[in-house]
């Protein structure tokens, strides 16, 4: 499933809101305690990853496909494209701390999960995953959008996941029951003495 | 005292003002850099190259004017020499001009020197002054620096005069390529009020030392802190979390403030509306996160300004959307 590029956050308590994590979109397959990655027409990335080939530990059940993003944390913990850029095309680099975040879950002990909502799916995968260190569901909040985009300003992030909570997974569509929103930054407002007067000219 | 670049006179009728010029301005606009070489650090060298005979010494090379699409004359030093130029050391002033007038082209200025009289010219040096001044005049002359001669300017600054060397005419471009329109513009008196009151209000003095190069001294702040060792600071982060789980609580955090923040705001401003049909459908949260943190959405403000700021009130998801 894919997202359609949204206008603004908004509230609405339909929605579900979370960071858009800056890394790559990422399906987990876990069979067997095993987890194979795949990330968008890539062949297995594991390799570039190996702090993580042990993550299928941390989930609780097996036979699971769980989508999420893949991001590699710089030394200070934030995300850090460049760093992920640098795994996947030069082989050998292990800099940076490589870590999951999970946040959909479309197959629990072999069972698709697509025709239930993504509340439910939300509410399955926070069951069955533990937060490790390297794998950890993503955190999100219900209706609030707004909030959640002044919220990470500061963290330095752009973009928010918006998701109905009422929503099918559709494999492979974009689909407009998942936006990604850009977090725009209000602008300061210049302390000009007649800015009013300045907004009212024919200019 | 920094050293006179020219030393000549100022001629005009039969007055001889006898001046030394001094650089105004000195640029420090742009920092320069070097190029190295990645792998080792070196600094590379520009090799004077011919495409047929490859590396040559500079000494082999010859200036050469191209007249036309691929043909060049060659120009020798004898041939600079035999430019004809008057080499005679003085500032001629050809005429004064008004000063506020724009027509006369002195907008275009190259460089500003400033003018010292030498102490036997002094007095004509301010009279000519003092009239420049009283009557609103630039002088227009013509110098010889640097074997060239230019066109100049000398207005009256501060306790000496200024020197600013011009573009000739034929350097500046008409304002004819422009897109500029042709009809005049009407304007209502109610306008050009509100105009004027406008500039009025943010008229001063101008105050050269309140303007400041900040692209300049941001960028000489990146390379000290490189040549001390230390990394640059990266703006904008205020948390600095170690692992992925500790990035998730500083979301929790951020978001945490963010509603503390809102919730004020919200009170402040218009009076809260009724918020029970989203508390009830916030009780049956579906992850841990939205559970712990459900109870609190009715509380966050839900005022006006909180209406105001959604982009799109609909339900439907398609509004939502670009």
């Amino acid at each position: 499933m894919l997202p359609v590029a949204g206008l603004a956050p908004f509230d609405d308590p339909a929605w579900f809101f979370e960071p858009w994590w800056p890394g790559a979109s990422a399906l987990a397959y876990v069979e067997d305690f095993q987890v194979r990655l795949q990330i968008e027409h890539l062949a297995d990335p594991m390799a570039a990853f190996p702090e993580l080939s042990a993550m299928g530990a941390d989930f609780g059940n097996d036979q699971l496909v769980v989508e999420g993003s893949l991001l590699v944390l710089d030394d200070e913990g934030r995300p850090d494209q460049d760093l992920l850029r640098r795994r996947l095309s030069e082989p050998g680099s292990r800099e940076g701390s490589p870590a999951f975040v999970a946040s959909d879950l479309l197959y629990d002990l072999g069972q698709p999960l697509l025709g239930r909502t993504f509340e439910e799916r939300r509410r399955r995968l926070a069951a069955v995953l533990t937060d490790t260190n390297r794998c950890v569901v993503s955190r999100g909040f219900r209706g609030e959008g707004i909030t959640l985009g002044e919220a990470i300003t500061s963290m330095g992030l752009t973009e928010i996941s918006a998701r109905l909570l009422s929503a099918r997974y559709r494999p492979g569509a974009r689909d407009e029951s998942w936006l990604r929103v850009p977090v725009v930054e209000t602008p300061t407002v210049p302390t000009r003495p007649l800015l009013t007067l300045l907004q009212r000219l024919p200019l | 005292m920094p050293r006179s670049m020219w030393r000549g006179a100022i001629q005009f009728g039969l007055v001889t003002v006898p001046v030394k010029l001094y650089l105004a301005t000195e640029s420090r606009g742009g920092l320069s850099f070097n190029l190295l070489h990645r792998e080792c650090g070196e600094r590379i060298q520009m090799k004077v190259h011919c495409p047929i005979h490859g590396e040559i010494p500079r000494s082999d090379t010859v200036r050469g004017f191209e007249y036309s699409k691929g043909q060049y004359v060659l120009i020798d030093e004898a041939d600079f020499e035999s430019v004809p130029l008057k080499t005679v050391r003085s500032i001629e002033i050809e005429q004064f001009v008004d000063a506020s007038r724009e027509a006369h082209g002195a907008n275009f200025v190259k460089q500003a020197y400033y003018l010292e009289p030498e102490p036997i010219g002094r007095k004509a040096f301010y009279l000519l002054k003092s009239v420049l001044a009283d009557e609103g005049l630039s002088a227009i002359a013509k110098i010889v620096l640097k074997d060239r001669e230019v066109l100049a300017a000398i207005n009256p600054y501060s306790r000496t005069m200024l020197l600013t060397t011009l573009y000739w005419p034929d350097e500046v471009r008409g304002v004819a390529e422009l897109d500029l329109p042709e009809e005049e513009f009407d304007f209502k008196p109610a306008e050009r009020t509100m105009a004027q009151q406008l500039v009025q209000a943010m008229k001063g003095e101008f105050d050269a030392d309140e303007y400041k190069d900040n692209y300049r001294q941001a960028l000489m702040a990146v390379i000290e802190a490189k040549v001390d060792g230390k990394p640059a600071e990266l703006p904008k982060v205020s948390e600095k979390p170690t692992k992925i789980a500790d990035l998730m609580s500083v979301l929790e955090a951020s978001v945490a403030a963010a509603r503390d923040a809102r919730a004020t705001r919200g009170a402040g401003a218009a009076a809260p509306k009724a918020a029970s049909g989203k508390a009830a459908a916030t009780k049956s949260g579906s992850t841990k996160a939205t559970a712990t943190k459900s109870a609190k959405v009715a509380d966050i403000g839900s005022g006006a300004k909180r209406a105001a700021r959604k982009a799109e009130p609909a339900a439907s998801a398609k509004r939502k959307t670009a």
